[in-house]
């Protein structure tokens, strides 16, 4: 089972929900009972009037629905033909937000590769702070994307990058860390285990 | 007073499915979860007025109320001194809902909630509030008090906990 499976089952408790009666009440007995509305002769008269009202204006849109019948279900035609063309809009949205978000992540891997190459270790972990949550911010975009998008898209295996920043922020924190430091060995099989992603967002301070 | 109390009913209305839903996952019961919720909703409105008429506003009533809640529900199990699990949770799903996939949601619903129960608190809070009430890492990482470097690591663990005890329930 893997995270968004677990993920997707406790928000299966987003079902709980208290009764609505009981809301209501309890809200009363904590806060006080709102003040009653009052029926009074006004009241009524005021009622009777405006029910008149409702029943006449009932009377004249049915009389209508028969003729606007036909007009509804055209309308409805359209609309779903509109709603067809938005989702193929979107989809088509997305797929171009993606292909540059790649692009830009592509950028990105060629800067850090050609940069961290040249620099002194110290630097090179400056450099990687300071990259790492635009790091997290392309990689949840693209889940995000991937996931609106509902269908299954070729997984970027370029993670040259994330590679990169995640193993200087953990050589970095394995530097600072008390030994035997439990979260070391975390991370380090995080690490091994390809997740580089979660090494950086839970380095990243 | 009947600003305070349009003000503090607003507060309620905001947080009393997200208070109700985080006890009932720790208490497993439908009139126990209601219990608590109100009591603690009447300290959070006792302690709402006071800090009104003191001047001293209560900075995140939302944070005071999961507090307020967690210790209501750990004096309750100190007064039971015992973690039954009694899933009662077909009752809490909406009944137009058809019978089937009621039955789907409540089988996934059990499993899950049964193993956030089997997790320590403090690994049942960061899940309730990081996935079921969408709560931000500083955010949690406020109401534990902890930095949040060490609140995303609980988060992590949490999780790691929880799929722990979810495989071996396939």
């Amino acid at each position: 089972m893997n995270e968004k499976e677990i993920i997707n089952q406790i928000e299966s408790l987003k079902a709980i929900k208290p009764n609505q009666e009981w809301v209501s009440s309890a809200r009363a007995d904590i806060i006080g009972v709102d003040s009653p509305v009052t029926f009074s002769f006004f009241n009524k008269f005021a009622f009777v009037g405006t029910f008149s009202l409702i029943l006449l204006a009932g009377l004249l849109f049915y009389s209508q629905s028969v003729v606007l019948e036909e007009q509804k279900m055209a309308a409805k035609e359209a609309e779903v033909l509109k709603e067809e063309i938005a989702k193929q809009k979107e989809i088509e949205d997305l797929s171009l937000a993606l292909a540059e978000l790649r692009a830009a992540k592509a950028e990105l891997d060629e800067s850090f590769s050609s940069a961290v190459a040249v620099m002194p270790q110290k630097e090179a972990i400056d450099y990687a702070k300071s990259i790492a949550p635009q790091v997290i911010e392309m990689k949840e975009k693209e889940e995000l994307i991937i996931q609106s998008l509902a269908v299954v898209v070729d997984e970027d295996v370029n993670e040259d990058t994330d590679r990169g920043v995640a193993a200087l922020l953990l050589a970095d924190f394995v530097d600072q860390a008390e030994e035997g430091d439990e979260m070391i060995e975390e991370l380090e099989s995080l690490f091994e285990s390809g997740e580089y992603g979660e090494v950086i967002k839970m380095l990243d301070k | 007073m009947n600003d305070i109390k349009k003000e503090f009913g607003q507060v309620y209305d905001e947080h009393i499915e997200s208070i109700y839903r985080f006890i009932y996952i720790k208490v497993n019961s439908k009139d126990v979860a209601e219990d608590l919720t109100s009591e603690t909703f009447t300290r959070a409105w006792k302690a709402f007025s006071k800090s009104k008429s003191s001047g001293v506003p209560i900075e995140n009533m939302r944070a005071f109320c999961y507090r307020t809640a967690r210790n209501i529900v750990i004096d309750y199990y100190k007064s039971k001194a015992t973690n039954s699990v009694s899933l009662d949770s077909v009752q809490v799903i909406d009944e137009s809902v058809d019978i089937e996939k009621r039955a789907m949601i409540n089988s996934d619903m059990d499993i899950v909630m049964q193993g956030i129960a089997k997790l320590k608190d403090e690994y049942q809070d960061v899940i309730i509030w990081r996935y079921l009430d969408e709560l931000s890492v500083p955010e949690i990482s406020e109401l534990l008090g902890k930095s949040e470097q060490a609140t995303r690591v609980m988060i992590h663990r949490a999780m790691t906990s929880l799929k722990n005890y979810l495989s071996k329930q396939v």
